[in-house]
């Protein structure tokens, strides 16, 4: 199981930097919790999937192609390695052009894409032959700018045919819905249907929620972007470190959970929901909870108002665990899901304690076409992750993830249909059927998760 | 490190250019007159080469006065270009003299007569290849050239006329290089009498060439100034204010608005705002491209100054270089740049403060930009700049036009443009058709109501 990253532009760079940064702290966990032989055996499926080690210094490198069309962020990363003695990035591997995308997907897509495809080719070739085996790329790009957006989706498709065998996916962040760029619903809209067809699965992240898992989980004061990018490293580390098999649980790798995750060529989006976030200074303080109570927690974390279907009043991810079952609101349901992943990592999850099947199994929780046993799925490492006894993430292809879409869509067409700042784009050789294409991927994949698990739907 | 070049034209950009110097190096740590403490050189030098060239390949860290620069050779990206000797004449005396390049001095005798015709027309054909050709020597020293920032007043005639004839050139010959000016409007009381008609030919051209415009007025710049000189008196103990006062004057508020609007460019930051970006930002119908720029704090700040986040508020009517109150407007769009000790809770805190105070364009609601820049100015802890393109911009035009209008009314000196060979009478009308539709369009993008058109129903 070995595994390129590829970082697009400012924000996928800086998540890549985290994501490398949390897992090199993973593996050099001072308290495993586990037996060396186990921990060695961690720490060696988790070397293979991200890094390649020197053999003589034992320093890891990690697999990934740093692409940016302005060099200042990856000036950075290769600046803030110089001290870190863990892991580093072959300075081979990075392609940069200057100038900038100009928060322009056209831009970014028609013009600077073309110019670096080569020499990400190249890196991404210099990286994947030291392999043995690649099972995968893995994207990680921020929808609202110009060179993640439009130089990501391009090199994306361009790439594909050439790892046309191997797992394809990525991670898109969505900006701010209060705004980060003028034209970022443009340029999530655009990138996302580009993307749509070319990866197996896109794990969704929102930056207004993960602000709010940090102001009002974790009481973070004040948040930078790094707190941000820290908690998302978190979720795909927890989520994509190595699993191990037990009588009750199933081992599997990132590619096996991407593949179940999502089954469905309509349905490619997922989200990771993760708990329980403690407050540093609480910390020491927290007895911890059954694993029962943890899971029966992340099972609310699917619950959604029945009363206003496009936003999610009730967010259980900003919630601490407790064992007190909570009153239930009688508006809200669980979203249809189209197959959730639940990740287990901590101290021994016995078989005769609880069966977290019994929670995300039945009930309306699928889609009738999706089989049982392949619509949930649990695994578990006994290894500690991120100096906690326990921790639980969801990896999960839900109803849910409509709303985001939905909103971009929304704001995108309301700007397209007043021609706003599209000189812009087709100045860059885009047309403006080039957006209606878009608006009509999108749109059906809004109303396909919207409608999902009802009755009346048909998907053949 | 992307790099740009400024364009002085004239003598009010050229005096621009005198207070732009000093405080570009003083960002780098680098004091025209005084040494400055080493805890406040900076520790970004990569950024140097932003505004700077040198034929030796070393980082900027190495130079610490002025006579380093000098011995390395170092030269400012700067082209000079005026038909009257005086301005550029002290550059050539003052203690920068040698950071800037003679082959990149571009003069004359005699002016051009406060005739924008004579400025444009005469001198801009006359010049035209010269000018080009310096620009290039300019630009041949860049590796990654992000933009030209062109400095002009658009009352005279040297200014207005020439630097619009400039910005027509830059963008024929290096069509993809982005073309910022600030321009500086007269208050209406100078005594150059042909001011309107500068003023609205220029403007004309700027509309169509540039790609954005940060203007200042007079009134608003004398306003700051008059602010800042009460603070001071106030603040008489502060020492800080002693050791760095990059407010002396009109010309440095217009400075510093340039360094904090250059600063994502230059330096790293968390959330990087490339100049790039700007126009796609805030740019969304061609035409449209005069932005609104108000800066916070105006004043001297010490590092014990309130709150930042809480306190600052750029967009308000008094922090505007320009008399336009953005907020009366619809707002099309609004960039905010923070730089020094800013978080992304302060930036967020920020734009829900603008986006309450605001009226957004109702298919936009949430157009605004924002980015960190990690390295404050010189002197302050933390700075903040709004650029806002706004509908109330539209009143700002209508002056222009009714000054325009007063006098071609009763063709009061129009002799003087027609004098000038290739000015043709018809400019007066088209650049004033020019104008009045942009105030049109401005106004009927005030008055747009939400989208009609149903989204797209998929089966």
């Amino acid at each position: 199981m070995a595994l390129t990253t590829l970082q697009f532009g400012q924000c996928g760079n800086q998540v890549g930097h985290e994501l490398f940064s949390t897992l090199a702290k993973d593996i050099h966990s001072p308290k495993p919790g586990v037996s060396a032989r186990d921990n060695e055996l961690y720490i060696q499926n988790s070397v293979n999937q991200w890094f390649e080690e020197d053999v003589d210094s034992k320093k890891l490198f990690a697999r990934a192609v740093l692409v940016d069309t302005e060099n200042k962020v990856v000036q950075e990363s290769f600046k803030k390695q110089s001290s870190n003695r863990q892991w580093a990035y072959n300075e081979r591997t990075c392609a940069v052009r200057s100038g900038g995308a100009g928060n322009n997907w056209a831009l970014g897509y028609q013009r600077k894409g073309p110019e670096l495809l080569e020499s990400v080719s190249e890196a991404l070739r210099f990286q994947n032959e030291k392999v043995d085996r690649l099972s995968g790329i893995f994207s990680i790009m921020s929808s609202a700018g110009g060179t993640g957006s439009g130089v990501g989706s391009y090199i994306m498709e361009n790439i594909r045919d050439e790892y046309s065998k191997k797992a394809f996916f990525n991670a898109v962040v969505l900006p701010f819905e209060a705004g980060e760029v003028v034209t970022q619903s443009y340029n999530t809209l655009l990138s996302l249907a580009k993307i749509l067809s070319v990866s197996d699965a896109t794990l969704l992240l929102q930056n207004d929620h993960l602000h709010s898992m940090l102001s009002s989980l974790l009481n973070f004061k004040t948040v930078g972007i790094g707190d941000l990018n820290s908690l998302i490293a978190l979720k795909m580390a927890g989520s994509f470190q190595p699993l191990q098999e037990t009588p009750f649980s199933m081992k599997l790798n990132m590619s096996d959970i991407i593949a179940r995750i999502a089954p469905h060529p309509a349905f490619k989006y997922f989200c990771i929901k993760s708990s329980p976030h403690v407050p540093k200074e609480s910390r020491r303080f927290d007895g911890g909870c059954q694993w029962s109570v943890l899971a029966k927690h992340m099972r609310q974390m699917l619950r959604t108002n029945i009363l206003s279907s496009d936003s999610v009043s009730l967010d259980w991810e900003l919630k601490q665990p407790s064992s007190v079952p909570p009153s239930v609101h009688s508006t809200t349901q669980f979203s249809c899901s189209v197959a959730n992943h639940l990740v287990t990592r901590g101290l021994a999850f016995s078989n005769n304690q609880y069966r977290p099947e019994e929670d995300f199994v039945g009930r309306g929780m699928h889609p009738r076409w999706a089989p049982e046993n392949a619509a949930f799925t649990h695994s578990h490492q006994t290894r500690r992750f991120n100096d906690q006894d326990k921790f639980a993430f969801l990896v999960s292809n839900n109803s849910q993830l409509h709303v985001p879409l939905n909103t971009v869509v929304d704001k995108a067409w309301k700007m397209f249909t007043h021609k706003a700042y599209m000189y812009q784009y087709l100045r860059f050789g885009l047309m403006e059927e080039d957006f209606v294409d878009a608006f009509v991927k999108l749109e059906s994949v809004v109303k396909a998760y919207k409608e999902l698990g009802k009755n009346q739907m048909s998907y053949i | 490190m992307s790099e740009f070049i400024t364009v002085q034209v004239g003598q009010c950009g050229n005096q621009i250019g005198s207070a732009f110097w000093p405080l570009a190096l003083q960002e780098h740590g680098i004091s025209a007159s005084k040494p400055v403490a080493q805890q406040q050189r900076s520790r970004y030098n990569d950024a140097f080469h932003s505004f700077f060239s040198s034929p030796h390949d070393v980082s900027g860290a190495s130079y610490k006065t002025i006579s380093d620069l000098e011995s390395a050779k170092v030269k400012a990206r700067a082209v000079l270009i005026d038909m009257e000797d005086s301005v550029v004449a002290r550059f050539r005396k003052g203690p920068l003299r040698k950071l800037f390049d003679e082959t990149l001095l571009l003069t004359n005798y005699p002016g051009s007569g406060n005739n924008w015709a004579e400025g444009h027309h005469a001198h801009g054909s006359e010049y035209a290849s010269r000018i080009v050709e310096t620009v290039r020597r300019a630009v041949e020293r860049c590796d990654h050239l992000h933009g030209f920032l062109l400095m002009f007043s658009v009352g005279g005639g040297t200014g207005s006329g020439l630097g619009t004839a400039t910005v027509k050139l830059l963008h024929d010959y290096f069509p993809d290089v982005d073309r910022f000016v600030t321009c500086v409007y007269p208050s209406g009381h100078e005594d150059v009498v042909t001011a309107p008609y500068n003023v609205l030919l220029a403007t004309n051209i700027l509309l169509e060439y540039a790609t954005c415009v940060l203007p200042a007025d007079n009134k608003s710049l004398l306003d700051i100034c008059a602010y800042l000189q009460n603070r001071k008196e106030s603040i008489e103990s502060a020492k800080v204010v002693a050791a760095s006062n990059p407010y002396e004057d009109m010309n440095s508020v217009v400075v510093n608005m340039l360094l904090n609007f250059t600063s994502g460019s230059r330096f790293p930051g968390s959330l990087n705002v490339d100049m790039s970006e700007l126009s796609t930002n805030m740019v969304p119908f061609p035409k449209l491209n005069f932005l609104s720029c108000g800066l916070a704090p105006l004043g001297f700040s010490s590092t014990h100054i309130l709150p930042v986040a809480k306190q600052v508020e750029p967009w308000a009517r008094d922090h505007q270089l320009l008399k336009v109150d953005p907020l009366a407007g619809t707002l099309l769009g609004a960039t905010l740049l923070s730089r020094g000790n800013v978080t992304l809770s302060d930036l967020r805190y920020n734009v829900s403060r603008l986006q309450n105070r605001g009226k957004f364009i109702p298919w936009n609601q949430d157009a605004i930009k924002v980015g960190l820049c990690n390295v404050a100015p010189a002197g302050h802890p933390a700075a903040h700049l709004s650029l806002i393109n706004s509908t109330s911009m539209s009143g700002f035009f209508s002056h222009i036009g009714g000054q325009f209008d007063r006098l071609y009314r009763r063709k009061a000196h129009i002799h003087h443009y027609l004098q000038v060979e290739s000015f043709s009478p018809e400019e007066f009308i088209t650049s004033r058709q020019s104008i009045y539709d942009t105030i049109g369009h401005y106004q009927q993008l005030g008055e747009t109501q939400n989208a009609v058109l149903d989204r797209l129903n998929v089966v």
